[in-house]
Parts: structure tokens; C-alpha cells; sequence
């Protein structure tokens, strides 16, 4: 309360002034009263009142100053001596502000990508009403159907709006004349404006009636798809573009933001009427009415939807299926991807620990000598809580400091840490990582907790502080070991957590390691790979016809023909699949081995040009490849790879096998038949899986030139950079057929690359956080032994006068810190023991206690620490014993 | 100075004792009338810095243990009153026991010397 008043009091300052000038007046007054009854003249009386008293203006500003001191007064003295204190020791301040700062930017760093991407609450209006209702079969998250979500949508009362959404791919004609399939996104009319709460560029959003038979063919343009296909076009709205090459009416653009990070260049408009059977599925959003909870519409909705599956399955299955409403929130994040993130936030944490403990070492090392000044100040009547106060700011002083600067630095990171993670931004859409008030409201708390931290240190020690030792003692060094148990065990700390954070640095960078060498198959460089979709093939409604095998394949020799001719292309290839896409399970048998009908073995089957294995440069093991030779007419052939043989055809030589399997005819999934084909060729394994990681499967290549087969993809083998002929490639394909469109055009290597994008994200940052560590954890030894050199001078003199030699004397310092820095090694690794089993899970090839890099770690560790034990130690050795005992 | 009167300085720590002690004294009491009353009871040894009493008044208003009021002298002019609280009075008892043993501690010492 005391306290309040005083700072009220400095708030009322002039009504305050008033009230003691008042005082002031009326003491003087009676005063002169008093004068004027002893028998003094007026003039006099007064004169002698004003002259008993004093300077009055004095006097009231030292009332004033009561409250002053009493409050703020005390602490701005306290900074602005603080101030004047880091000025003095521009050395340890520069060093220790820099060890601060590089603890806390990467923490600014780590936390604004974890904010935006975990916490920030989602810029749309009431955020908290949006919920995602999903659909659970056997407890695993399922898209929604239609027909349950028109079920739902008519018969809740919890939600204020509940929206439809799913994802089609459409035929999109760029005003070029280009073609790209895009994926569209179908909504029902009134979910990006009303549900959401997304504002509109340009025009507006659909209708609630647009969506219907014959009022469907409107769009709405994201605004990135408006920026680069149509220029910003301000006067879109109104016209006509092609998707499926039917005319659709652009009404509106929408604003930019997080419709464009989530790579969906248009929305087109759904409508579902409750009865009328559609095939979609799809995501249901909506926005709960003010006041109902989570529980209460899940309740409602679990009630209708029991009343759904019971109709439908009429049966068992009905129980499999269950509803569940949650929150919109960032949660589709790659797993891996999130545990890095929390890791890496771990990291830093340790990184700012790190810093914490060396700056808590300067300033304990600085309050050694400024032990005088200390007891001078208690001497002089300043209490402990006084001086403890003072060194607190500091110390607090410090650490702002250092933490503007980090804020600088973090921001610097986080901006490094973005483009080494380029598919963040895409996998969030809402997240925006930026420098917000809540990432700066946490480098403030950061910076404050550190100063706190690091300030007990010093504090602690000057509590301990005895007065009359300390005076008497005058400038005589202390003696003994030279630094105090506080220092050894902060030293220990900085070690430890350095090797910690060393180790999570050599298990990522092992896993990286691995990932770089591991064996593809193929050469990925130089290489450009695209599918092609046919478009006749697919008329809406209808079911899809093909021309006969033969003209296929003449067909396709055509295309390539035309692409070939496209300067610096290399090579061409078709093929129903290409490396690292995935990969099918196709039945099949060996001739002549019993078949078990109810488990046919499974294997990737694909149909691929001769061309395929030159391109992909993929390695034959035994055998040859497919060649021209095998064609229509020509005896059936298939290639193996080494899985295959080896799971399949262990007992017998491959090239004499047969296998047996349907023809694959297309619009034929059933009744095709049975064919024999003959193994001519094992080649080495490529990977097929979509991960990097992936086990290999069992594959088999026939020749697309005996299967007849339209829906492929190429892959070009380039001369040049393949970004180079994307131009060309195009025009050849066009000037083959002009109504084949090109989807997914990639870089191969591009996709290998990616693969690695999260191992290298994780590799980076952890190894730049461990090598910040390794420095600050290098200084803190240094900065401790040369100290303790400092303060043993006098000691080391005496040795040497006694005859003790130089290297005698580097040994004993160097064996007192290395004694510190393997303490701290050896619980350190514990530590990373324990860190390997939480990264575990994230890395490729890596043993939860991964004895290589953790021996690598240590012994860099053990180095750097006998480096900064050396230097100083090698000047202790250089001390004149005569120079040093005089200095008594 | 005059020679007789208690140099200043050993006066401050007192200060504030001697001011809780007059206010006990006399109730409520204007800071005028704080100074002679102590000037007086001291039989004149005792001289308050007119300049630095006002300071300690405030001081131990905000610490709570005097508080304070205006009201009209018996010369009719318009004075603020000081009047002890209970914290006060408790501060006076510590304030009187620790100066009694401070007493008593230089009276040995000068005994012996």
C-alpha cells in the first residue's frame, strides 16, 4: 500500500507541491508570530523566520524527494549507474551483450515459426467458432460424403453456417491458350465470405442458389492465380474463362492471404440437396452460433449422424463409423515436421542457458573485482537488499540490451530459417511467420527471465560478501583455486549442454549423411518428368473410349519422335509411372508354381519405353533390358528388380522364369486376360516409394510397346538445364496432340531434394545452434581459466621461484579446467542419450545413442575446451617469478 | 552554532525519535510546534534543522507512522497537524528501546575509558 502511495504521490506531483509550500508558509508564519510577541520590528521579525528556516525552494524539493526515492528514484539511479558501469568495461560488455544476443535470437527465431504455425490464433473474425466436423472410420480421420454433410447441414441447430468443401481437378485454359490441371476447390456458396470470413479482391462471392444445375459455371479467383495468369486484370469480373473447356463467369477475387498458400487457384460453387445422391467427398466447416460449445454440437451431430449410418449399413458397420467436431487449426503439419520444430525450440532454449550461464561467469568474475567498491557501498550504509537490488539491474540493464540486439538477430534467423523450409509456408496456409507483438512479447519475457538468471549470480555473491575481510584484504589476490564453486559449476552447465546440443547437431547431420548417400537406382540429375492427360478420353458423364493398342503405341512413338527434336533434349521416356511416385500392387503368378488364390502375390507393375533405362541410367544386374525388339506381336517380356527376384524367384534362375498376370487393357479392369510373360532382364532396385526412406518394393516392367496403354507420364533426360527447354517441350507436345495436357511438371532432382528439405531444415539450424553453444561454452572456459590465472599470479610466481617448470605450470591450469569440461562431458552425454531417443523418430539411419557422432561431438568438445584452457595457461607459464611476487 | 547546542549530525539518527516521542507527548502538534517543543523540553540542547524536519515529517507520514491534518492555531493561522498512528506508536517503542541500549552501551564504555 506504502508503496502506491508514494507512486500516486508522484503522479499528484503539483497538488503535492502545493500542499508543502502551504506548510512551509505557515511554519514561517508563526515564526515571524513568535518574533513579533519577543518585541521584533515586522520586517525584522520576518527576515530572521526566513533565515531560521533555510531555503525554502530546497527544503520542498527534499520533501518531494522522500517519494522519489522512496519509489522510481531508486531504480532509474540504479540503470543510469549501470549504464555508466558497462561504459567503464566496454570489453565485458560487448562480450557479454553478443552472448546474450545470440541466446536469444535464435529463441525469437524458433518461436515466431512456432507461433504462426502452432499458436497464433487464425486471422478470421471469432476464430474461435470455426470447426472442422470430421467424419472418423475405425477411429482414423475420413473425409466426409456429401450426402451426410446435405444430412448434417439440415438438420443441426448448433452451427451458425456449416460449409462444404472438396477438391477437384479441373482442366484450366490460361488466357494463352496454355492448359494446366488444377486442382479447383468446390465449396458451398457463402463458405469463404460467411463461414470463414475471407474478404473479397474484386466482386463477390456466389449466390446462395449458384451451385445448382444451370447456375454452376461461375468462379472465384484466388488472388494469386488473378495476379499472375491475368495480370490483375481490374475489369475480370464478368468475363468468361475455360475450365473443362466449358465458359465460366468470374464474380470475384478474393483477397490475398491464405487462399493462396494453400496452392488452390480457384473456387467454383456447390450446391447439395439433402436426397440427391453425389459421389463427392469432402472437408465440413463450420461456424458454431455464439454460446454453443464443442461437446454440445458434437453431441447433436454424433445423434444425427448414428441416424445416417444406421440407414445406410443397416448393420455391423454402422458402429465403425463416428463423428467429431474440433477446432480449425493447423494440425494437417507433417508430424516429423512439427517434432522438429518443438526440438529445435528445445535447442534454443538450452542455446540462451547456455548464455545465460557465461554471462553469469563474467559478472561473477567482474564482481570479484568489484568486491571493493561492494563492500565500500555496505560500509556506507547501503543495505543488502540495496546492493543486491542494484547488481539485479544491472544486470536486467544487460540483458535488454542484449536483447534488442537478439530480436535483430532473430529476425535475421527466422528469415534463413524460411527459405530452408520453403514448403512451410505452403503447408499452413494461416501461418504467417513474422516479427508480431506476441513473438516480441516473448523476447521481452526471454529477455527479462535470462537477466533474472544470470543476475541471482553476482547478487548471490555479493550477499555472501564479508565487509571487513573485504576491506582489509585492500588489492591482495585471494589465493586458493581462483574461482569460486559457483564458477565451476557454471562452467560444468555451459559444457554440459553444449555437448547436448552438439550431439543433436551430429545425429542430424549423420541422418542427412545418410540420406545424401542413399541409393536411388537412377541418376536424378538433368532429368524432367511431367503426365500427360489425354483430355478426349474423359467426356463428362460417359464413359471413356480409347483407340486400339497398336495406334497408341504409334501414337506415342510420335510423341516422342516430336520431343526428341526439341534442342538439348538428351532422351525420352514413357512410362505409366516414374520413380519416386508411388508404386501399385498388381497380382500375379510363377508360371508353374501353385497359385493361392486368396493371397496372389503382389508387385509393381509398370509399362515403360526401351528408352526408360537409358534415361533413368537405372543399373542391369543380369540379363538385358526391354528393348525395340519386344513389341506388339512379339513375345511377351518383363524386366525384374532384385526385390522381386530375390522375394519371389529365390529357388531358380529368374531369365528361365514365366509370369503369369492379367493383360492390361484400358476400360478393362475385370475381364481381361491371362497372359504369360517371359523374364529377360534383373536390374538393381529403384526406389518407387514416395519417401526417401522407403523400402523397396518388388517391381516389373513390360514394355509399354506391347501394353498399348494412354495414361502415362514422360521423363526427359536433358543436355542443358532443364529448366532451359519447358518452352520447347511444351510446343513439341502440343504440335503432337493438341489436346494433351501436361500436369506436374518437375524437376527430378527438385524432388529428390525436397525429400531432404526437412532432414537439411533440422541439420542446419541445429548444427548453427550447437556451433553457437560450442563458441559460448569455448569463451566461458576461457574466460573462468584466464581469470583464475589472474588471480593465481601471485601463486604461480611462488611455484616457479621454487622451481617449478613451464610445463609444469600448463599442466596444473590446463588439468584444472579439463577436470570441469569432462565432468561436464560426461553427464552431457547422458543428456544426448536421452535427446537421441526423443529425435529418433525424425532421423534416417541413426541409433537412438548414436556412438559416431556421439564420440565426434565429444572429442571436438574436449579440443575446443583444451584449446581455451591452453591459452591461458600458456601465460601463466610465461610469468616473470620476480615480476609477480613483487606485485605483492 | 552555538556552542552548547548538540552538533547536527549526531542529531539525525534521533530525529525521528524525537519527533514520534513529542507527537506522544502532546497529541497533535503543528511541525512549528514540533521544533520548540523539543527545543524546550531539551532545555535548549537540542535544536532541530528547521529545513530537514519537514522531510522527516513527510517521510514517516508515507511510512505510516504519523498522519496529518490542517486545522486552525490558537493564532488563527492555518497549520497542518501531525497526530501518531498505532505504527507509530510501536515504531517509538523500538525507536526508545534501541537508543535506551545505545545509552547505556556509551555510558559503560565511558565509565571504563
Amino acid at each position: 500500500m506504502a508503496f502506491f502511495r508514494r507512486i500516486v504521490n508522484l503522479f499528484r506531483r503539483s497538488r503535492i507541491d502545493r500542499e508543502i509550500d502551504a506548510e512551509l508558509q505557515s511554519h514561517i508564519a508563526l515564526r515571524t508570530d513568535d518574533n513579533l510577541a519577543a518585541g521584533m520590528s515586522a520586517e525584522e521579525a520576518r527576515r530572521n523566520a526566513l533565515l531560521r528556516f533555510g531555503n525554502p525552494t530546497a527544503t520542498k524539493e527534499r520533501v518531494a524527494a522522500v517519494d522519489t526515492s522512496l519509489a522510481f528514484g531508486s531504480l532509474w539511479r540504479n540503470v543510469r549507474f549501470a549504464l555508466r558501469q558497462l561504459r567503464r568495461s566496454p570489453g565485458f560488455a560487448v562480450t557479454a551483450i553478443l552472448a546474450l544476443a545470440l541466446g536469444i535470437g535464435p529463441n525469437v527465431a524458433i518461436f515466431s515459426i512456432i507461433w504462426a504455425t502452432f499458436l497464433a490464433p487464425l486471422p478470421y473474425p471469432h476464430a474461435d467458432q470455426l470447426v472442422v466436423v470430421w467424419t472418423h472410420y475405425k477411429g482414423e480421420r475420413n473425409p466426409t460424403r456429401a450426402d451426410d454433410y446435405a444430412q448434417y447441414a439440415a438438420q443441426t441447430h448448433s452451427f451458425q453456417r456449416l460449409d462444404f468443401e472438396s477438391w477437384l481437378v479441373l482442366h484450366l485454359t490460361n488466357p494463352d491458350h496454355s492448359e494446366d490441371d488444377a486442382g479447383g476447390l468446390q465449396v458451398s456458396p457463402g463458405f469463404q465470405t460467411k463461414t470463414i470470413g475471407v474478404r473479397m479482391a474484386l466482386g463477390r462471392d456466389f449466390l446462395p442458389d449458384e451451385g445448382l444445375p444451370g447456375k454452376d459455371h461461375e468462379v472465384v479467383l484466388t488472388h494469386r492465380l488473378w495476379q499472375e495468369r491475368y495480370h490483375s486484370d481490374p475489369e475480370i469480373i464478368g468475363k468468361f474463362i475455360l475450365i473443362h473447356d466449358e465458359p465460366y463467369m468470374v464474380v470475384g477475387v478474393l483477397q490475398a492471404g491464405s487462399a493462396d498458400r494453400t496452392g488452390v487457384p480457384f473456387v467454383t460453387p456447390l450446391i447439395l440437396t439433402p436426397g440427391a445422391h453425389t459421389p463427392h467427398f469432402g472437408n465440413v466447416v463450420g461456424r458454431l452460433k455464439p454460446g454453443i460449445t464443442l461437446t454440445q454440437a458434437q453431441a447433436e451431430l454424433s445423434v444425427i449422424d448414428r441416424r445416417i449410418a444406421l440407414q445406410r449399413n443397416s448393420g455391423s458397420d454402422a458402429n465403425s463409423w463416428s463423428v467429431s467436431v474440433e477446432p480449425l487449426k493447423n494440425d494437417w503439419l507433417d508430424h516429423k515436421l512439427q517434432r522438429n520444430l518443438w526440438l529445435l525450440l528445445a535447442a534454443v532454449g538450452l542455446v540462451l542457458l547456455i548464455a545465460c550461464a557465461n554471462v553469469a561467469n563474467l559478472l561473477l568474475v567482474r564482481g570479484t573485482s568489484r568486491r571493493q567498491e561492494l563492500a565500500l557501498r555496505s560500509a556506507l550504509g547501503a543495505t543488502r537488499g540495496q546492493i543486491f537490488i542494484q547488481l539485479l539491474t544491472e544486470s536486467l540493464t544487460l540483458a535488454l540490451v542484449g536483447g534488442a540486439i537478439g530480436i535483430g538477430m532473430g529476425w535475421g534467423i527466422m528469415k534463413l530459417a524460411m527459405t530452408l523450409l520453403p514448403d512451410l509456408a505452403k503447408q499452413s496456409a494461416e501461418a504467417v511467420v513474422e516479427l508480431n507483438i506476441p513473438v516480441l512479447c516473448f523476447a521481452v519475457g526471454v529477455t527479462l527471465l535470462a537477466g533474472v538468471l544470470f543476475g541471482c549470480a553476482p547478487g548471490m555473491q555479493a550477499l555472501r560478501l564479508n565487509l571487513s575481510d573485504t576491506l582489509k584484504q585492500g588489492s591482495r589476490s585471494t589465493g586458493g583455486r581462483g574461482r569460486t564453486p559457483m564458477q565451476s559449476v557454471l562452467v560444468t552447465v555451459e559444457v554440459t549442454l553444449a555437448l547436448i546440443l552438439l550431439s543433436g547437431a551430429g545425429m542430424a547431420l549423420h541422418s542427412f549423411w545418410n540420406l545424401s548417400y542413399i541409393d536411388l537406382g537412377f541418376a536424378a540429375d538433368h532429368i524432367l518428368t511431367a503426365r500427360l492427360q489425354p483430355r478426349n478420353t474423359t467426356p463428362q458423364g460417359g464413359a471413356p473410349t480409347f483407340p486400339p493398342p497398336d495406334q497408341i503405341v504409334v501414337q506415342q512413338h510420335q510423341l516422342i519422335d516430336h520431343m526428341r527434336a526439341v534442342p538439348g533434349v538428351a532422351d525420352v521416356a514413357l512410362a505409366t509411372g516414374i520413380p519416386m511416385h508411388g508404386y501399385n500392387s498388381f497380382p500375379f503368378s510363377v508360371a508353374g508354381q501353385p497359385l493361392d488364390r486368396s493371397h496372389p502375390p503382389v508387385a509393381d507393375l509398370e509399362a515403360v519405353t526401351p528408352s526408360y533405362f537409358s534415361t533413368f541410367r537405372i543399373r542391369l544386374v543380369r540379363g538385358r533390358f526391354l528393348n525395340e525388339a519386344d513389341r506388339i506381336g512379339a513375345p511377351l517380356t518383363v524386366v525384374v528388380n532384385e526385390t522381386f527376384a530375390h522375394r519371389y524367384l529365390s529357388n531358380a534362375d529368374p531369365l528361365t522364369q514365366r509370369l503369369v498376370m492379367q493383360r492390361i487393357e484400358p476400360g478393362n479392369n475385370n475381364n481381361a486376360q491371362q497372359v504369360e510373360y517371359q523374364i529377360v532382364g534383373v536390374f538393381h532396385n529403384v526406389l518407387d516409394n514416395e519417401h526417401l526412406t522407403g523400402t523397396p518394393q518388388p517391381e516389373m516392367y513390360i514394355s509399354l510397346w506391347q501394353a498399348g496403354w494412354p495414361y502415362v507420364a514422360f521423363a526427359v533426360r536433358t543436355a542443358v538445364d532443364p529448366v532451359a527447354i519447358v518452352g520447347g517441350l511444351r510446343g513439341a507436345i502440343a504440335s503432337a496432340d493438341s489436346g494433351t495436357a501436361i500436369q506436374d511438371l518437375e524437376m527430378m532432382q527438385q524432388v529428390v531434394d525436397d525429400q531432404r528439405t526437412g532432414d537439411r531444415f533440422e541439420m542446419v539450424l541445429f548444427g548453427g545452434f550447437a556451433g553457437v553453444a560450442l563458441l559460448l561454452a569455448a569463451v566461458g572456459i576461457y574466460g573462468v581459466m584466464a581469470f583464475a590465472v589472474a588471480q593465481r599470479t601471485h601463486e604461480i610466481g611462488v611455484r616457479m621461484a621454487l622451481g617449478a617448470r613451464q610445463g609444469e605450470v600448463v599442466a596444473l591450469i590446463v588439468r584444472g579446467g579439463m577436470r570441469l569440461a569432462l565432468v561436464g562431458i560426461g553427464i552431457g552425454l547422458a543428456g544426448a542419450f536421452g535427446l537421441g531417443r526423443l529425435m529418433h523418430s525424425t532421423l534416417y539411419g541413426v541409433e537412438s545413442a548414436d556412438a559416431p557422432s556421439l564420440a565426434a561431438v565429444a572429442a571436438l568438445l574436449l579440443a575446443v575446451a583444451a584449446l581455451a584452457c591452453w591459452l591461458p595457461a600458456r601465460r601463466a607459464a610465461a610469468i616473470d617469478p620476480t615480476q609477480a611476487l613483487r606485485n605483492e | 552554532m552555538a556552542k552548547d547546542e548538540v552538533p547536527r549530525k549526531e542529531l539525525q539518527g534521533t530525529l525521528d525519535l524525537l519527533v514520534l516521542k513529542t507527537l506522544a507527548h502532546t497529541g497533535s502538534l503543528h511541525g512549528y510546534g514540533i521544533v520548540l517543543h523539543i527545543q524546550h523540553a531539551s532545555e535548549e540542547l537540542l535544536r532541530v534543522e528547521e529545513g530537514s524536519l519537514y522531510p522527516a515529517l513527510h517521510r514517516m507520514e508515507q511510512s505510516g507512522w504519523i498522519s496529518s491534518e490542517w486545522a486552525l492555531t490558537e493564532t488563527n493561522r492555518k497549520a497542518k497537524y501531525y497526530r501518531l498512528t498505532a505504527a507509530g506508536r510501536r515504531q517509538l517503542a523500538l525507536s526508545e528501546e534501541s537508543f535506551d541500549q545505545l545509552v547505556r552501551g556509551v555510558r559503560a564504555v565511558l565509565r571504563f575509558a
